[in-house]
């Protein structure tokens, strides 16, 4: 690869991975978790931003709200409920733990890439054909060929919301014995 | 146009990221980290391919719709065992909880 031939569109897709990728790597290594939190969501920003180079409009705009309008607002929020002295606070360091993640993480990925360099798939472009990529589209999609599993979905959604509320209630009696 | 290979490329190393948070932290809300990146690196390499099919089409979006919500799901219950567990055993560092230990 010519640095000279880069197109516009490579140079942006260089930068929105790279920060995506420090930010991920930062929101792991940062001392304080709540520096850990924003940079999870300038990581799932820059996924969205990928989502975008793939012309996936509604669903980067889906990311945004969820991820970033509720996880990671519920995260800051638990982050401030639970006490700052139960947080860890810990610096990097290097011990042989975290020797073996690195080696495991890097042994995961060479033997991954390595599977995609055999394939044929490292060269494709994507077909110039012309496709409606519309919302309506999508919401055709969703409702008629995955009807079922939408239902399913928001069983899913209540059940896990109530069971989260559930775990969360503080219990009178709990409080009554202390 | 930008190679298939790109995208699968940062896919992996998100994923990379991952697994290494979740073998190596102990702190509760790292290894909630750690799953989002993996479900999101899973995320980017099914849409990567689903626009890169020979006939592009609609199907792989309803498929990440589904797993974004999958995973809002799972992070809320995740956060409400973190919650449960400060409050009564005092400690976010899952290798501390020995209750359930036989």
């Amino acid at each position: 690869m010519q640095i000279s031939y880069l197109s516009t569109a490579e140079i942006v897709f260089i930068l929105i991975a790279a920060v995506t990728l420090i930010a991920a790597i930062i929101a792991l290594e940062a001392k304080e978790i709540v520096y850990g939190a924003v940079s999870l969501g300038v990581m799932f920003l820059g996924i969205a931003g990928l989502y975008i180079l793939l012309d996936a409009n509604y669903l980067a705009m889906f990311q945004i709200s969820v991820y970033i309008g509720a996880v990671v607002v519920l995260i800051l929020f638990t982050i401030m409920i639970v006490p700052r002295e139960i947080w860890l606070r810990r610096a990097f360091r290097i011990t042989p733990e975290v020797i073996a993640g690195i080696l495991a993480s890097l042994m995961l990925i060479g033997s991954i890439g390595f599977l995609y360099l055999l394939t044929p798939a490292w060269s494709l472009t994507p077909s110039e054909a012309p496709f409606d990529w519309s919302v309506r589209r999508i919401a055709q999609s969703i409702v008629i060929e995955y009807g079922i599993a939408l239902q399913i979905l928001a069983l899913v959604l209540f059940a896990g919301l109530m069971g989260a509320l559930t775990l969360a209630k503080v219990e009178e009696k709990e409080e009554e014995t202390k | 146009m930008i190679p298939l290979i790109y995208y699968l490329i940062v896919a992996l190393i998100l994923f990379g990221i991952g697994i290494y948070g979740l073998s190596v932290k102990r702190n509760a809300m790292r290894l909630l980290f750690s799953i989002e990146m993996l479900m999101n690196g899973a995320n980017l390499n099914i849409l990567a391919f689903a626009r890169y099919l020979y006939v592009p089409g609609i199907q792989g979006q309803p498929i990440i719709l589904f797993s974004i919500t999958i995973a809002a799901v799972e992070a809320a219950v995740a956060l409400a065992i973190v919650i449960v567990v400060s409050r009564t055993c005092e400690t976010v560092d899952f290798h501390e909880l020995k209750r359930l230990k036989g």
